[in-house]
């Protein structure tokens, strides 16, 4: 008798939709996929109805990748609706384990944010200053929207998660091991990440040296020798305090690693596990003063998973 | 393991903490809190019924894991741990509050405050308590041996003191001679008798008596059975760890053999090579084949490789009666195990050249103070006549020129502390000799500091030797009649003076020995900025290093006179002995531990343990992991501080342990107040916090205390999670920047403090709430003081509302 096919889903919610392009990034492999799975519920790809999932029998979809983080009251209702019909639910990509670039947001709130993107950037043209609403008279009757969140929150912020894969996007070699885990049912325990234990460091060809950090430099002001550790030339590299996968592909390409497979397994902040290695190499107090935008090169992909999350807003 | 059952012993110090803490309160608070399954209160517990009580619970299995709040801390601690050891309970399962100096007498005035504070301390300790583990004492095997690098003085007598006490040494000595600057010296102030005496060794038997003393030659430590000494000889290479030091030595030809050389100096009458001898001041010529002085050791000839012929004359080789010359001589590497290394490697001259207006190296008839010695010296190449070099004839007129490169801004800022007595000594020496000659001075001040000095100075003056306050602008030359003109200003008369002088002797300042800086490298220990080796605690520790099982003594750690270069030397020698005498090293496994699975090869560890204790090893052939000895890890946890991927735990000071202990003390105010969080170094920071409540300075009870081993522990996440448990502020206390007992951990983590800072501000948090404090025990004002300011700052930002938020 033929093994029932298992049924998965994918769903985005506030994410810029690379991890989607993530999932056919890789290549032929998609095809085991789909031999061994149905795809239930994808909505980048297939034409689904939410109703569709909300008839679904609790626990009847065996595996949903989520992608995005939670910024609004749609993502959250859908999480809560996902989370409800899956047995496994797989937090994917920066955003959904980190909050990644959206949750940068964190330094700002609904009402700033409406300001910026609603009025203040240079391409927005609205005389009336027209912001979203989560009510709306028509005449068809009254509309009610999603509300948007004042603070962007991950997905175990807001659900139970079983499995993390996090990365922007996560790293192909990782995508498959997941896929080939849940379909061979030969899954870790509930919690665990797909990505390595190890650090980017780890993975990085380049030379280590003594790690005297006596300037901070940016990139284009050192004049890299394609070898030494990006560290030990003065440029802020993330590559230590963030979890390995990728095979270092930024160092690799002469570029610091910025951080997007978040931290290492026992870090519970990405950006506090950085400055403390960082501070800890600086040969003298003028180092700490170079350090610019703190939470934008220690913090880029981890602010609404950091400890603090958000930025405390005078009113 | 088996289930944590504490127990709580409160000592309210026989009703002292009475009148303030409501005990009865407390000991109800305890009683519910879970894990805690026995609970006795008395008026001690660290001796009498007390402690017999706390064996006894202990005996009889009730409790395997113990809180002390005792009123007597810093003496009842170590009695306690010693006692619960005993009773079969390993002494780390211990955890020790005192709520007298931390509650009841800094809080005196707000007693339900204080009591609500001191139930927050015993939870805090009672759950640090239940995640406490035992520590295994470790021993590792150690060699009763020591290599001994240089042989002045310092490296002589430290050589004897740990030969006679049965070690296996090795004395090596980079010249061909031993001896150092007393061999130069000729006599040694204060009391004018031979530069080149040392203590006798126990070895010399037949003459010796307990105040036996001998010139180095006549001495017998040369036959002491268990001292090897190799003269021309550098250490190249130090492997290995403390108790078991590999060492490699490389020993330059001396071309003739020690076993056969007769000192017939039949060799020097035919070598047909003469150079100029650098050991006499160059005032005389030697061979390529020479001996300093006859009375030196080892008593052998020595061919001075970069000048002899070799082969193309070998004339010494044919004359020699014994054959003892050797011209095919190669150098040779020797290897040695020891247990611990001595740095006694002394100091040297300034080369006065450099400053150019006192044309030393130009002007013949300007010496340095080591020149003039030579010609003091009866031995010396004048015969002990003080001349003019330039043509040999008796020099009557001196002017001596004091802090010449030192106490100048040019070149060395520090005093050479021993110069002005060198000066002294070398004025009366030659007033002695010569009543009618004229001996000025100059100096800028007499330092004359120790016994006897002071009379040796005044002995001076009454000598008629001259003394002019001034330093020298500049050293003239007369082109006719070749005399020297000194060009003063007398501070004291404020006049010009231009002084005559047959001769100029320079004072120069003392610097490191040739190579100071290479060799500190070779061993893995520190010089300081001036070049000297760096003491482990100048105060306390003075011929320690920062490696364990390597000391410095004499002129190496700074310019030292020879009665303070001997007492370094036996310091040193003791230091080696208590480290090695039993032959292993006991030591608890207080140290840090890396989990390979997490560790990412950021490299960032090795970097930051200040006692190399770290280093990477690859494991299945493919990751490198970093690794902790366990010998030599010191338990500061700066690594842990460092480590971006938590992979590193210290094994005394978990992070969960920490956690608990900071969630539980934040977990109760009782005050109206907003709750502080002093997380403190148990060194001088805790210190500071006793100290404050022995003196009953008063703070508010909302400032509550944790202790880690060293600052240096703490991540920046700690702080955030301090202010995520409750924490309104956050002070760190640890030792002064340079005074920190583990080096580096104030001042790493004063940069982690400062990030925060940057880092607060963008979370839009007051930087104000986190600060960093260095304090020493006598402090506790500052730290009362400290407390009091954070509450009244965040009284005034008002609550801090953050986390989260929908
Ligand atoms: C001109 C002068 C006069 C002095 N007069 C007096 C006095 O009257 N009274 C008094 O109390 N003190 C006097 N002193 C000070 C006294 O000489 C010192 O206190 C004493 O010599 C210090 O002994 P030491 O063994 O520490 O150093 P040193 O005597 O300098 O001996 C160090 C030895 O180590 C050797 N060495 C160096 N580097 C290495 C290496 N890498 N490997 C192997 N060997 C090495 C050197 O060759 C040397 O033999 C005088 C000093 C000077 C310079
Ligand atoms: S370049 Fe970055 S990732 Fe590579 S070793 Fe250096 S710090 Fe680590
Ligand atoms: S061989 Fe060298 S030391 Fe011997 S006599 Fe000749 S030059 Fe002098
Ligand atoms: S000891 Fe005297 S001469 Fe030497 S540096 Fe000090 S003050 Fe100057
Ligand atoms: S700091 Fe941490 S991750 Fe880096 S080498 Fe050391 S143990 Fe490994
Ligand atoms: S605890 Fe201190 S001494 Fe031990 S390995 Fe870490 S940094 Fe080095």
């Amino acid at each position: 008798m033929e093994k029932e096919k298992l049924k998965i889903a994918f769903y985005w919610a506030a994410s810029c939709g690379g991890c989607e392009i993530a999932v056919l990034d890789i290549n032929e492999k998609i095809l085991d996929v789909v031999a061994a799975a149905d795809i239930v519920f994808w909505p980048v790809a297939l034409d689904f109805k939410y109703k569709d999932v909300e008839a679904m029998p609790d626990k009847s979809i065996d595996a949903c990748f989520f992608n995005g983080a939670i910024r609004t009251e749609e993502n959250e209702h859908i999480a809560k609706l996902l989370r409800r019909k899956s047995k496994i639910l797989v937090a994917f990509g920066s955003c959904a384990c980190d909050g990644c670039v959206v949750g940068l947001a964190n330094l700002w709130d609904r009402e700033t944010v409406f300001e910026r993107a609603y009025s203040e950037t240079p391409s927005t043209n609205n005389p009336e200053g027209t912001t979203p609403k989560t009510l709306l008279e028509v005449k068809e009757g009254k509309l009610k929207l999603p509300e948007f969140y004042d603070t962007v929150k991950t997905l175990s912020q807001t659900v139970d998660v079983d499995y993390f894969i996090s990365g922007c996007p996560p790293p192909i070699p990782c995508i498959i091991q997941t896929f080939q885990a849940i379909l061979t049912n030969n899954l870790p325990p509930k919690g665990s990440s797909f990505l390595p234990n190890k650090s980017i460091c780890d993975e990085c060809p380049r030379e280590k040296k003594d790690k005297q950090l006596s300037e901070i430099k940016r990139i284009y002001e050192i004049d890299d020798d394609f070898k030494t550790c990006l560290l030990d030339q003065g440029v802020i590299c993330m590559g230590p305090a963030t979890r390995a996968g990728c095979g270092a592909q930024c160092p690799n390409v002469n570029m610091p690693c910025t951080g997007c497979n978040g931290p290492g397994p026992r870090v519970t902040d990405q950006g506090a596990a950085a400055l403390s290695a960082i501070a800890s190499i600086a040969t003298n107090p003028e180092v700490i003063n170079q350090v610019v935008d703190p939470i934008g090169t220690f913090y880029k992909y981890s602010l609404a998973n950091s400890i603090l999350r958000r930025k405390v807003m005078k009113k | 393991m088996d289930q944590v059952q504490v127990g709580v012993f409160l000592s309210d110090g026989g009703n002292q903490l009475t009148k303030i803490l409501d005990y009865n309160a407390i000991t109800e608070f305890v009683k519910k809190v879970a894990g805690v399954v026995f609970v006795a209160r008395g008026s001690e517990f660290w001796r009498g019924q007390g402690l017999q009580t706390m064996v006894d619970a202990i005996r009889e299995g009730k409790v395997n894991r113990v809180v002390v709040a005792e009123t007597l801390p810093k003496l009842s601690e170590v009695k306690i741990a010693n006692a619960i050891e005993d009773a079969g309970l390993n002494h780390y399962l211990m955890e020790f509050i005192d709520l007298k100096d931390h509650c009841a007498s800094p809080h005196q005035k707000t007693p339900s405050e204080a009591t609500e504070k001191a139930k927050a301390m015993l939870l805090g300790a009672i759950e640090r308590a239940k995640l406490l583990e035992p520590l295994e004492k470790l021993e590792f095997p150690a060699l009763k041996s020591s290599l001994v690098v240089g042989g002045g003085i310092a490296g002589m007598q430290t050589a004897i003191d740990l030969a006679d006490f049965g070690f296996e040494v090795s004395l090596i000595e980079k010249e061909p001679f031993l001896g150092g600057l007393a061999a130069q010296a000729g006599r040694f102030f204060p009391t004018d008798d031979c530069a080149i005496c040392i203590q006798s060794p126990s070895s010399d038997i037949k003459t010796i008596t307990h105040t036996s003393r001998k010139c180095v030659y006549r001495s017998g430590f040369t036959e002491i059975p268990n001292l090897n000494i190799l003269t021309n000889s550098r250490v190249v290479a130090v492997e290995g760890v403390p108790g078991n030091y590999k060492v490699t030595v490389e020993k330059t030809p001396r071309y003739v053999d020690e076993d056969k050389c007769v000192q017939c100096d039949l060799c020097t009458a035919v070598c047909p090579v003469e150079v100029p001898d650098e050991h006499n001041a160059r005032l005389r010529t030697r061979k390529a084949i020479y001996i300093n002085v006859p009375h030196v050791h080892p008593p052998t000839y020595v061919i001075d490789g970069s000048v002899c012929k070799f082969h193309d004359c070998a004339k010494c080789v044919d004359i020699c009666p014994t054959k003892a010359v050797d011209l095919d001589q190669r150098s040779e590497k020797v290897t040695m195990s020891v247990g611990s290394i001595i740095v006694a490697t002394g100091f040297k001259e300034f080369n006065s050249s450099a400053i150019k207006e006192y044309h030393y190296g130009e002007y013949p008839d300007v010496v340095t103070n080591l020149e003039l010695a030579r010609m003091i010296d009866g031995f010396g190449p004048t015969g002990g006549v003080v001349v003019r070099p330039s043509n040999m004839k008796p020099a009557k007129k001196i002017v001596m020129i004091q802090c010449v490169g030192s106490r100048d801004q040019r070149y060395k800022p520090y005093c050479s502390s021993i110069c002005c007595m060198i000066s002294i000594k070398h004025a009366t020496l030659i007033k002695s000799a010569y009543p009618n000659s004229d001996i000025t001075i100059c100096y800028i001040d007499i330092r004359t500091t120790g016994r006897e000095h002071e009379y040796y100075y005044e002995k001076a003056r009454e000598m008629g030797i001259k003394f002019v306050k001034g330093r020298p602008t500049e050293i003239l030359r007369d082109p006719e009649k070749g005399k020297l003109i000194v060009d003063v200003e007398d501070a004291l008369l404020s006049r010009f003076l231009e002084l005559e002088a047959d001769l100029v002797v320079l004072a120069p300042a003392m610097i490191p020995a040739d190579g100071a800086k290479k060799l500190a490298e070779i061993i893995g220990i520190e010089t300081e900025e001036d070049g000297f080796f760096k003491e482990y605690n100048a105060k306390l520790r003075p011929t320690e290093t920062k490696l364990k099982g390597v000391y410095i003594a004499g002129g190496a750690t700074f310019p030292k006179d020879a009665p303070t270069t001997s007492l370094h030397a036996h310091s040193a020698a003791m230091k080696a002995v208590k480290f090695l005498h039993t032959g292993k090293i006991v030591k608890d496994q207080r140290t840090a531990v890396i989990n390979e699975d997490y560790c990412g090869d950021c490299e960032f560890c090795p970097v930051t343990c200040p006692y190399g204790a770290i280093t990477l090893e690859q494991k299945d052939g493919e990751h490198f992991v970093a690794k902790v000895s366990d010998l030599l890890c010191e338990g500061c946890g700066i690594c842990v501080g460092t480590c971006p991927q938590n992979a590193i735990e210290l094994r005394h000071c978990r992070t969960d342990q920490m956690q608990a202990q900071m969630k539980a003390l934040m977990s109760i105010n009782g005050t109206s107040k907003p709750l502080v969080l002093a997380i403190c170094c148990s060194e001088c920071g805790h210190a500071a916090v006793d100290s404050s409540g022995m003196a009953k300075m008063e703070y508010p009870a909302n400032v509550r205390v944790m202790k880690v081993p060293c600052v240096g522990i703490l991540q920046v996440h700690q702080f955030l999670d301090a202010f995520k448990a409750g924490a309104q502020g956050v002070m760190v206390v640890g030792c002064k920047i340079d005074g920190c007992h583990y080096e580096v951990g104030s001042q790493k983590t004063e940069k982690k403090v400062e990030l925060t800072k940057i880092l607060l501000k963008e979370y839009g948090v007051e930087p104000e709430r986190l600060e960093m404090l260095n304090m020493v025990f006598i402090e506790g004002d500052k730290f009362a003081e400290a407390a009091q300011m954070m509450t009244e700052r965040l009284e005034k930002l008002g609550s801090l509302q953050t986390f989260g938020g929908s």
